[in-house]
């Protein structure tokens, strides 16, 4: 073994993970792209471009291309700008009573995407929002000027609903940095602004860059914010397209592909150029072999400033939204009238263990979250060691494969798996009916994330530290076990929570696969607000974001006395 | 002798790969026919024993031999398990799996598992419309249940495939905060009405109230469909997407009146919770909504008896109007759900909802 040459023991490392990846995400997206040029939607009864005619052929697509990038570009710089500047304030600077804004910050992903929307507009409609309300109400007018139905309250509610997302991956990125070169900034003279500007962000390209991306995809992807709030404000996205054509009178997988090969395009471009922004590794490696504490920058009196920003954060945009699930919570029906508190009671509350499926949902969304989070974790973080620390020929292609799937729809999704392991040639793997279908779902639909986190946190790695290793001979794992993954755990572990709290949320696929011994808490939330129970669905928001909160607090005590001390 | 081994080993390779064969070869898709024909068998003729509206006794011990029904439904959960109670109390020897979904959900499940050559669901039970297309691909059998004898025929749909087991209501309403008792709509012209200006609800996909009311109200006359949508259309509606989120944002306020509202769900809304809306009873649409059962089904007979149960008048029938649903028969519904004139709307409008589609589409979503 020892006699054979480094490269071709490389190559058969990117074929097996290509194997694994391929085998995973080949079905749903051959599925995907076979069927755009398909009679049907079925590429085996017969070659079309219909589907690309009527997606592409028609004024209208473009119009929708349009509003679409307008949205995505808005909720990504929203998400990045609010959620980079809480990373930066939380882990870099002396801001007081930082610490306790990181569970806050979390709060607006733990809820299902629909609970978010739903929080804003009953806040910001008009007509009917509790702000909206109260402002006529004090100006003697019929309904208030503003409201959510508008594409800036569209960017608005998405935009916050992703922003943790950036968060968690910028923190990440914060905890890795070497503060020695932000201090040769600040001692030759910058201020706090000019070193942010000059050093601290020049060197976050990467993790931005990886975020940016996920946000551009998310944004043109993202489904209920454009159906709850576009529709009735008539600005159709391009996402909204996919949607219909997968719930019109019959469901044409035809066209959805065809519409989703915008979506595969963009990402495409987004890894190229990915990967072209960050080609020459060390420019952002900072860690490296000096030994560093990530010691905090003392920002003097801006402190008094950050601390109100936080303060601001926690108590409009986490606050509001959840006094309002806790207002609906505590009420049959939803009306603006504060009047109606008279009649509150704790209804909503007292049933929730008693819900179909609630008590196993728990269970299984749980279980699932943690299997998942690993796999994905450790699958990615392999992929992206392969990508960014090796030169071996085809690892540009591992890239593409773990981030396609991304564009695939939930729904489109099932359909495949459906048809993938109930085919003959999968019976010998009968998961089917099992939470291990699920398993496989989750983790194809969270790996691009996975592998964003990862690669961005790779490359924060300056090689010098792994070659030290090898020099004083250790074997690759030794110097991949004791090296690399106690200096990437920062990134590792805010991976593994970001994807444990979306597969908790995952919807689009979940309810195809999912059976009732196999429910799962997200669908269990969805069936009662078809219901119509909204105040059982904000009771039970409620009562998740509190958990968390205290978990997420609890936590952060403990490993406070594992982790790098200040 | 050392040349019988490689023999015998040819012999268990072929036979190995006829079973293989054979096992592919029998997950084959079903074909799609053109046409529904109704299937008649050993199994569907009654014996003169049976009392009238029970199946044939022997079709019943097949049925406990298999001892499990697979129901695939759209009712909601807590419909649906005090259905599954009272079955399972009429008999124990039948257990039924449930699996429960939003209709086009449990509809795309049940297609592409059929898809993959794998049929798991015996009865699968949701809206007639959604039901015209797996009856028309083929996957399903016709069943004349002996309970659902002296149902109205239009109850009957697809050659035997459909039967009407509950129906749902699509009609208008209004937010009584907003509404002074007296200035409701009483039709559906009144929609059109300048005062409901910009405080109209309107769901987003409800072409198949428009196909109702087309074939209904207008009795075909297109002309007349297109004159009145687009009337609607000018009055400013306020599009929501989806059944659930158009109700709430009726009972919230943020329209005064909503068209195509789903009435027996507002009803339980009322009933249930006191919230503030009414809705008209005069002119309606009727959804029919029933189980069909598998082809290939894996439970056939089980699946037989399930279906009679559920449209028998003390079985399923009663469990519905005891949930408060509008069940087939006659006479059982809350009277509350007494209308002046209904609409059908079932399986053989089908065929019409895409023209419908287009036409909404253009006119309300403009698309």
């Amino acid at each position: 073994m020892r006699g054979l040459p480094r490269v071709d023991r490389g190559v058969l490392v990117v074929l097996g993970l290509a194997a694994i990846l391929l085998y995973l995400t080949g079905y749903p997206l051959a599925m995907l792209v076979l069927g755009s040029f398909g009679v049907d939607g079925e590429i085996v009864k017969g070659f079309t471009l219909e589907h690309y005619a009527e997606a592409y052929g028609s004024a209208r697509t473009y119009t929708l291309l349009g509003n679409s990038l307008i949205y995505a570009a808005g909720t990504g710089l929203l998400a990045l700008t609010l959620g980079t500047g809480l990373a930066w304030i939380v882990e870099r600077t002396n801001t007081p009573y930082r610490r306790m804004f990181f569970a806050v910050s979390l709060v607006p992903i733990i809820v299902p995407g629909i609970v978010n929307t739903i929080a804003w507009i009953f806040l910001l409609s008009g007509r009917i929002g509790v702000l909206g309300k109260a402002y006529s109400t004090v100006f003697g007018l019929e309904e208030a000027p503003f409201t959510i139905y508008s594409m800036p309250g569209m960017i608005w509610a998405e935009g916050l609903h992703l922003s943790p997302l950036v968060f968690l991956l910028m923190t990440a990125a914060f905890k890795s940095m070497d503060p020695s070169l932000e201090e040769s900034s600040l001692m030759s003279g910058n201020g706090t602004l000019a070193t942010l500007r000059r050093v601290t962000l020049p060197l976050m390209v990467p993790a931005l860059a990886s975020t940016g991306l996920i946000m551009a995809v998310r944004g043109l992807e993202s489904f209920e914010v454009p159906r709850l709030i576009g529709v009735p404000a008539r600005i159709p996205v391009f996402t909204a397209e996919i949607y219909r054509s997968l719930h019109g009178t019959t469901a044409d997988y035809g066209l959805a592909g065809a519409l989703s090969a915008t979506l595969f395009a963009v990402s495409l471009i987004g890894i190229v150029a990915y990967q072209r922004v960050t080609r020459r590794a060390e420019r952002f490696a900072t860690i490296t072999g000096k030994a560093f504490r990530p010691r905090i920058i003392d920002i003097g009196r801006w402190r008094y400033v950050t601390a109100g920003a936080l303060t601001l954060y926690a108590l409009l945009i986490v606050g509001l939204p959840f006094l309002v699930l806790v207002f609906v919570s505590l009420l049959p029906y939803y009306t603006p009238d504060l009047g109606l508190l008279a009649s509150a009671s704790l209804d909503n509350y007292a049933k929730t263990l008693e819900w179909p499926g609630v008590q196993r949902g728990v269970v299984n969304s749980m279980l699932l979250g943690g299997i998942c989070a690993t796999l994905v974790t450790a699958l990615t973080a392999t992929v992206a060691w392969v990508i960014t620390k090796t030169k071996i020929p085809g690892r540009g292609m591992l890239d593409a494969l773990a981030f396609l799937p991304i564009t695939v729809p939930g729904l489109v999704l099932g359909v495949a798996l459906i048809l993938q392991y109930l085919s003959p040639a999968f019976q010998i793997v009968p998961i089917y009916g099992t939470l291990w279908i699920l398993v496989i779902a989750y983790v194809i639909r969270y790996m691009p994330y996975g592998m964003r986190a990862n690669s961005a946190a790779m490359l924060q790695l300056h090689r010098e530290l792994e070659e030290a290793g090898s020099a004083a001979g250790a074997s690759w794992w030794r110097v991949f076990r004791t090296v690399t993954l106690p200096l990437l755990r920062p990134s590792l572990v805010a991976a593994w929570i970001y994807v444990f709290i979306v597969s908790v949320r995952e919807l689009g696929a979940s309810v195809l696969l999912t059976n009732q011994d196999t429910v799962v808490l997200a669908v269990t939330i969805f069936e009662q607000y078809e219901l119509g129970a909204y105040g059982r669905v904000a009771a039970l928001s409620v009562m998740l974001i509190v958990t968390l909160v205290i978990v997420v607090m609890i936590v952060q005590r403990v490993s406070a006395r594992f982790g790098i001390r200040e | 002798m050392r040349t019988t081994k490689p023999r015998s080993l040819a012999i268990v390779l072929m036979g190995v790969a006829a079973i293989l064969a054979s096992a592919c070869g029998g997950a084959a898709q079903p074909s799609p026919s053109a046409t529904v024909a109704p299937t008649t068998g050993a199994t569907t003729a009654p014996t003169a024993a049976t009392k009238p509206g029970e199946l044939d006794p022997a079709i019943v011990a097949k049925a406990k031999t298999e001892g499990k029904v697979v129901l695939y439904t759209s009712l909601q959960t807590e419909d649906a398990t005090p259905v599954i109670k009272a079955f399972e109390k009429a008999f124990p020897e039948i257990k039924v799996d449930l699996n429960r979904k939003s209709s086009s959900k449990v509809l795309t499940q049940y297609e592409t598992e059929a898809k993959a050559g794998k049929v798991l669901a015996d009865v699968l039970e949701t809206g007639g419309v959604d039901l015209a297309g797996v009856v028309k691909n083929g996957l399903t059998v016709a069943f004349d249940p002996p309970a659902a004898k002296d149902f109205p025929k239009e109850y009957k749909q697809l050659n035997g495939h459909f039967v009407n087991a509950r129906s749902a209501v699509g009609t208008f309403g209004w937010n009584t905060n907003l509404v002074k008792a007296g200035q409701e709509p009483k039709t559906w012209e009144d929609l059109l009405d300048p005062k409901w200006k910009g405080k109209t609800i309107v769901e987003a996909s409800d072409w198949d109230v428009m196909q109702a009311l087309a074939k209904g109200h207008w009795n075909g006359d297109d002309a007349k469909v297109r004159d009145y949508f687009t009337k609607l259309s000018a009055n400013a509606p306020i599009i929501i997407d989806g059944h659930t989120e158009a109700l709430s944002a009726l009972i919230a306020g943020q329209g005064s009146v909503g068209f195509g509202i789903r009435g027996d769900t507002m009803q339980a809304e009322i009933a249930e919770k006191k919230a503030p809306v009414n809705w008209s009873k005069d002119e309606v649409m009727l959804r029919l909504q029933g189980a069909v059962i598998s082809k290939d089904a894996p439970h056939p007979n089980a699946a037989r008896v399930f279906v009679n149960w559920y449209l028998s008048k003390d079985g399923g029938q009663k469990t519905l109007a005891e949930l408060k649903r509008i069940p087939a028969v006659p006479g059982l519904a809350d009277p509350i759900f007494t209308f002046k004139k209904t609409i059908i709307s079932g399986p053989e409008d089908a065929p019409d909802l895409t023209k419908y589609e287009k036409l909404w589409n253009e006119l309300i979503v403009k698309k």
